[in-house]
């Protein structure tokens, strides 16, 4: 860089940002240098997984499935191709399962290791879900943390805890709620909260939305 | 620790859908990891290992924020990624950050920082504002003679 004259400020000097920032800018000059990374890249990048990439994408393959038979049986079948379908697919996304909640069973997913979550149907993963605590007691206690989720089953219905990992990540099917006959998919797809695609959550009843 | 501060310290911290980062080196070294493996540089599971051993070796800190140690945790796996790939070892990344740090602390604020300035300082910086920075003469007899009578 060509030193130029500046502006006559007091400050001799720029104060260095945290040493974890130090690190990460090390990282990317090293690999901009041998030419592994686009620098002009990873601003699209970031702004995808911030704003373009969420769990809406997962409510849409949700209402479907509600809507169409014939794609629900697909998603269950092979959900990496039906949600394909859709147009999602990508990092993280390689290779879905779909579980399905139904009156007698229930599904809630954890990456017990890390934070496995399947981005193109989720976005990034909810604070709460890489915090050491959801991790840990979603296994051994999985009643207990739905119910501080606010969702309190009934004894009499099998909870399912799946350990997502980097060979499949899950997604779940929540069950549709009542009196939402004739509803359109779009209509349907503001019932589906991203912790319902988790299982931390029900999808919202009828009236939440009407 | 009491039975109610193990409740508390174990509690999952709830959110409702927040920002994915918070703040920008977090996007970055998320950015960077997505970038490489795009490229094909590395297996998906090749990560997962690495930050799974991370994550368990250098767990949160008491009154971490979660994205703050997760975040750190990401950065230390992708450092060792980045050395068991053989893009660049600890003591090379360690050194580059220092060398940012160096290039910060010779930079003017208010200017961008370059990594070239980590062992050169800008040459013009910052003169020393002791005297005027232009003097136009005077041209009238009156202040000619004020300034230096005759």
């Amino acid at each position: 860089m060509k030193h130029t004259p500046t502006d006559y400020h007091d400050h001799e000097h720029t104060e260095p940002p945290s040493d974890i920032e130090l690190r990460v800018k090390a990282l990317e000059s090293i690999l901009q240098e041998k030419q592994l990374i686009d620098p002009a890249a990873l601003d699209a990048l970031i702004d995808i997984y911030e704003h373009k990439v969420g769990p809406r994408n997962g409510a849409q393959v949700v209402a479907k499935a509600w809507s169409d038979p014939q794609y629900k049986q697909r998603l269950l079948q092979d959900a990496t191709a039906a949600i394909a379908e859709l147009g999602f697919g990508g990092v993280q996304g390689e290779d879905m399962l779909v579980v399905e909640n139904t009156a007698a069973v229930h599904n809630v997913v954890v990456c017990t290791l890390c934070s496995c979550y399947p981005w193109p149907t989720l976005g990034l993963p909810p604070i709460w879900y890489k915090s050491a605590p959801y991790r840990s007691r979603i296994v051994i206690e999985p009643r207990s943390v739905l119910a501080e989720f606010g969702v309190t089953l009934a004894p009499s219905k099998e909870v399912r805890v799946w350990d997502s990992n980097a060979e499949l990540r899950y997604l779940v099917l929540p069950e549709r709620p009542v009196d939402t006959e004739g509803w359109s998919e779009a209509q349907l797809m503001k019932l589906v909260t991203r912790n319902a695609m988790i299982g931390t959550g029900l999808a919202l009843p009828a009236g939440d939305i009407r | 620790m009491n039975d109610i501060d193990a409740m508390t310290a174990a509690r999952v911290p709830l959110d409702e859908e927040g920002p994915v980062f918070d703040a920008p080196w977090q996007a970055n070294v998320f950015a960077l990891t997505v970038q490489l493996f795009k490229s094909g540089a590395f297996d998906w599971s090749q990560w997962v290992q690495v930050i799974g051993e991370e994550i368990k070796a250098a767990p949160a800190r008491p009154g971490e924020r979660v994205n703050d140690a997760y975040y750190r945790q990401w950065t230390s796996a992708f450092e060792r990624l980045i050395a068991q790939l053989g893009i660049a070892d600890g003591p090379t990344l360690s050194r580059r950050a220092e060398q940012w740090r160096q290039a910060y602390l010779h930079t003017p604020h208010g200017v961008a920082v370059a990594l070239g300035n980590a062992d050169c300082p800008p040459a013009h910086g910052h003169p020393r504002r002791h005297g005027a920075v232009a003097i136009s003469p005077a041209t009238t007899r009156d202040i000619a003679q004020a300034i230096d009578p005759v």
